[in-house]
Parts: structure tokens; sequence; C-alpha cells
């Protein structure tokens, strides 16, 4: 078994749970211009939740699974409307949506840790005979992940392509106020548009819960600056570079653990995300489009 | 009082005043100038970490391993604390202020200050990893040979003139025109641009400064608690500095000290000595974060310009004569009218 194929497939795992995350994160950032720093909580919230349903109430992990990223997106739209929703209506700057983010993952992560307390959790589920993929090794687990994230990018793909709601999505991520002229309700499709981002979120949080083993009450916020990460390198706002962002971010971060030092993986993640804040912040495939539209926040 | 209380006092009276000369420097970034600098602690702790291996003494490696290994005299690990915290500041700066936009400076800046917890404790050769420094001399102690109290009486005094010093220059600095410039720079920047006042350099000057006076808090905190380690210097430090300013009141500094009284002193700090009300799970230890989340999101909402509110200044002197322009505007006006 070559160590380095190893890597790469843990790699791969992690791209995955990245994946779901950073697309999620991006198409918030998409139609509403915000830096959601609550992102992370509600991973961690969803990832609970799913405990709850698996363990508390003894369901399916597949059931669990579902509730996790329904309850994900039902917390992202009370999140939207509640708070971000009537701040953008105020007009109010870059500062105010940050810190109000800020302050709505304080809230959600303490309500967590109040609720459940401090300790470790896992899922109830047992499926841990490894299995030889070509050269790769992996466990059902992950596997099981790596398929939910490569279905919810095809669902996700069809939506925005082939329905009407993704392409108004579309229409209101590119200027809001036009398509709000061209007979779009802008103010129902971004509340959808949260929506379908939080179900991927919460999808992200149970599956990051599930890939960790035991997970306590920072799990998603230890991943948040990894899935920003991976959608700033993708071009933030872009759903498919995001998704191009969470390889490069998810790969580059395990080789750096294998060649270096597995303590400092995240540091990998987090240096690709300052080399390419200072120097290319659209991404990867910054478009003329994009660095418009940036200037014009 | 009983000597416990006296002592809770002491304590609560040091980390008051050291988190207050903190909220000050992050009020000229954030509050004046409108600089997102989420990895503030940083600045603090590399500060504190300075002033702490300056007086340590030689490292004979052991137990605790740390670099520039002296035993200077107070003022001097403070003045090297706020020395470090500035350079420091420049040295980020010069990549993380880069991005034009705010919000992807303030992401640079805490995946600055993650990354710094991140290698400082894998790092022992440096920073002595996570279990960090401990027996810190306090200053003049062995000198003074005053007891703990009368020590801890001692040393809020010297906190004290810290503070009196430190405010003496933030005072000044919010208001001379270099703050007028700053102002510009957070409201307009464009116009600012415009009438000729170079962004990016001021933004650069206030982090740096800012950055020293962070450094000289986190000195002054370290030498009287005796200990360092990454632990206690993490990202999520930042953001109650940041409610302190919110609550308290953007850019003014009287309203910083009581922001920096209701969230430092009232919920942070005084938790830690109250008994644990063991309702739900871990609620009494949640509780602080969740009413510092709710008092973010309310003050945000109903009460953005905080406490007490940032001054409203205006060129007075101008005003008070009735400038001839005005009366020869008002001749125009008449023939406009006639016409």
């Amino acid at each position: 078994m070559d160590p380095l194929i190893q890597t790469i497939g843990f790699g791969l795992v992690t791209s995955a749970i990245i994946s779901l995350g950073a697309v999620g994160f991006t198409l918030q950032f998409s139609v509403s211009h915000v830096f959601n720093f609550a992102y992370g909580a509600v991973m961690t919230a969803s990832a609970y939740f799913a405990y709850m349903v698996n363990v508390t109430f003894g369901l399916n992990i597949w059931l669990a699974v579902a509730a996790g990223a329904l309850f994900g997106a039902v917390l992202t739209m009370g999140l939207q409307g509640g708070i971000f929703q009537p701040f953008l209506a105020r007009r109010a700057d870059t500062f105010t949506l940050l810190i109000a983010s800020i302050g709505a993952a304080l809230v959600l992560v303490s309500a967590i840790s109040a609720i459940a307390g401090f300790g470790a959790h896992s899922f109830n589920v047992n499926f841990q005979v490894a299995l030889h993929v070509w050269k790769f090794l992996w466990t059902p687990r992950e596997l099981v992940i790596m398929g939910l994230a490569v279905v919810s990018m095809l669902a996700l793909h069809a939506t925005l392509r082939y329905t009407r709601v993704g392409k108004a999505m579309r229409a209101v991520a590119d200027d809001a106020d036009l398509a709000g002229n061209s007979g779009v309700d802008a103010r129902t499709i971004t509340l959808v548009a949260w929506g379908i981002s939080g179900l991927l979120c919460g999808l992200a949080g149970v599956i990051l819960a599930l890939d960790v083993v035991s997970f306590s009450s920072n799990v998603g916020q230890s991943l948040l600056l990894v899935t920003i990460a991976a959608a700033v390198v993708g071009g933030i706002g872009e759903p498919y570079g995001a998704i191009l962002g969470a390889l490069v971010v998810g790969l580059s971060s395990e080789l750096f653990g294998y060649w270096v030092s597995p303590g400092l993986k995240d540091v990998a993640a987090f240096v690709l995300l300052i080399v390419m804040l200072v120097t290319r912040p659209y991404g990867l495939r910054s478009g003329e489009r994009l660095r418009t539209e940036a200037q014009s926040l | 009082m009983s000597s416990a209380l006296q002592y809770l006092v002491i304590t609560l009276l040091v980390y008051f005043g050291a988190n207050l000369i903190a909220g000050w420097a992050l009020n000229l970034q954030y509050g004046v100038t409108g600089v997102l600098n989420f990895g503030f602690i940083v600045f603090q702790a590399v500060g504190a970490y300075v002033a702490a291996v300056v007086t340590l003494g030689h490292s004979e490696g052991g137990y605790q391993q740390y670099i520039l290994g002296a035993n200077l005299p107070w003022p001097l690990p403070l003045l090297l604390g706020a020395a470090a915290g500035g350079a420091l500041a420049f040295a980020v700066g010069l990549f993380a202020l880069r991005p034009a936009q705010r919000d992807y400076q303030a992401l640079a800046l805490i995946v600055v200050s993650i990354t710094a917890t991140t290698v400082i404790s894998a790092q022992t050769g440096i920073f002595n990893g996570t279990s960090g420094l401990a027996a810190i001399p306090q200053p003049m102690a062995g000198v003074l040979g005053l007891g703990l109290l009368g020590y801890g009486w001692f040393y809020v005094g010297l906190t004290a003139v810290v503070v009196a010093v430190v405010f003496f220059f933030v005072h000044r600095m919010t208001r001379s025109p270099w703050a007028r410039s700053l102002r510009a720079t957070r409201d307009q920047p464009a116009a600012a641009a415009a009438v000729g006042i170079d962004v990016h350099r001021h933004h650069m000057a206030v982090f740096v400064v800012g950055g020293a006076i962070a450094g000289l808090s986190g000195a002054l905190l370290v030498q009287f608690i005796g200990s360092w380690a990454p632990a206690g210097w993490e990202s999520q430090e930042t953001a109650l500095y940041f409610a302190a300013i919110i609550i308290g009141g953007r850019a003014n500094n009287a309203g910083v000290a009581l922001g920096v009284a209701v969230v430092w002193t009232g919920f942070v700090e005084s938790v830690h000595y109250l008994p644990t009300f063991g309702v739900v799970g871990g609620l009494s230890d949640a509780l602080p974060a969740m009413s510092i989340g709710l008092l973010i999101l309310g003050f945000l909402w109903f009460r953005p310009q905080g406490l007490i509110p940032e001054r409203r200044r205006r060129v007075a002197t101008y005003r008070r004569r009735k400038p001839p322009l005005e009366s020869l505007q008002g001749e125009t006006l008449d023939v406009a009218a006639g016409q």
C-alpha cells in the first residue's frame, strides 16, 4: 500500500466534505454578498441535530443525514430572514454584516454547548471494513461521504442549469435589482438560495461529523476557514469554482500534512487562502465580470 | 475587605486596565479608521511573549524553551512588548492590508490569527509549544518586598500609570488632524483618496500604532499573570474586543472604557468567580458567550452607535462670524429670484 496514494485518497474525502461546504458558502455570497461567519455554527448545529435523530431517537443513519441537512436549511433560512435580510434591507455596510454573523455564531455555538454540553459525541454507525477501489483504500463511511458529495453537486448543477428557480437565482446573483425589474421575486429567490445553501451546509456538517468519528461543539467552526479558503480559491460567489477550490485545498492540505507535519495540515489551506486574497482575490478562474462586480460592492 | 475579595478586586482592576488599553488600540483601528483587525489578539500575544522572555533570563532549555532570554528592568519589557507588537503589525500589514475590500482584509487577518495559534502550539523550540511559559517574574517584586496583597495594589497603581500615559496619547491622536484623515478614510474612502489622502498608508500607520499599543497591553498583563500560553490568546478573544467597542461606542474612548467594563469585567472575568449554577448541561459556561452574541446583535440593530456615541465634530470657528461669502451668495440668489 503506497502511503502517498493513501494520502491522496484521504485528500479526496476531505475535498468532498469541503466542496459541499464551500459551494453552500459561495452561494450565499453570490446572492447576498455576505461573509457569513455563522456558517460553521450551522454546520455544527446540523451535526448535533442528526446526532439527536440517530442516537437519541435511535433512527437510521440515512434518515439522520437527511434530517441534519434539512435542519441546516431551516436554520440558514431563519438566519437569513431574521438577521441578514433585515440588515441588508437597511443597506448595512460590510462590517455590520460581518460582525452580526459573528454575533449569531456566538449565540448558536453557545446554545449548542448549553444543550449538548462540551463533551464529544459519535454517531451510531458501523461500517468500518476497508474496501479497495483501484489503488485506493477507503472505508464504506468515506465512500458514502464522497458519493453524497458527488450526488449533491450533480443535483445542484441540474437545479442551477435546468430549472426556473436556478435561472432566477443566477439572475439575482448577477444583479438583484435588474432581476427584480424583470419580474423575478428577488427576495423569495434569495431566501430559496439560502435554503439550498443551508441544505449543503447541513449536509457538510453531518458528513464532517461522520468523518471525524468523534465530534464536539467546535466541529463546524474548525472547518469554516478551510471551507472559506476553498470558496476563495475557486473565486468567491462561483459555485463551480468552489468545487475546484475544494479539490485544491483538500488535496494540498492532506499532502502538506503528509510531507511536513500532520498537525499543520490546515496551515496549507490558510496559507493558500492568504496568498489568494492578496494576489488573486477573485479566484483562480477570475474573469473580468467578477472583478467589476466586486468593485461595485 | 477580606483578603480573598481584595485579591479579586486587584485582579479585576489590572485586567480592566490591560483590556482597556487593548480596547483603545483596536478602537483606533476599527472605530476611528474602519480597519477590521480580526487578528488583533496576535499583536497582544506577541507583546506579552516578548515581555515574558526579556524578563525570564537566559533559556537553559529543559522544561521551557524560548528565545531572547534576558533580565531587563521595568519598564523596558513593556516598551519591547510594544515594539514587538508594532513590528509584527508592520510585517502582517504588508500583505494583509493589500486587498482593497475590507472584508477580505478581515478574512486574511483572522486566518493569520488562527495560523499563529496552530503554528505556535506545534513549535516547541521558540514558543515552548502548547505549554507556553511560566514563572515570569513580576516587575520590582524582589526589591519592594511587599506581600501578595501589597504587591497587588502596587501593580494596580502601575497599571493606572500606564493607562494614563496611553490615554494621553490615544486622546491626542483621536483629536488630531491625522485622525480626521483616518475618519475620512473610514467613511468615504474614495472621496478621501480623491482629496489626496493615501488611504493604504494611513491604514498601515494606524495598524502599526494599534499593534504597538496592543503589544503593550499584552506585556502589562503577562507581567501580572506570570504565565503565557498560546491557548490564552485565541482568535475568539478578538471578538470580545469588537463586542466591547460596539456596545460601548465606536470611535469614542470613554465609550470603549464602558464597553470593556461591560464585556470583559462584567461577562468574561466576573463569571470565573461566580458559583456555577449547573442547570442544563453546560448552560452556565455557555451563558456569557451567548449574552455577548445577543448584545452584539441587539446593539447593531437598535443602537449601532453604542452606549456613548462618537462625538460629532464640526469646524466651529468658521461658523461664528458670518463669512462674506454667504452674503454674496444671498445677493446672487436675490438676483436670480428677481429675474
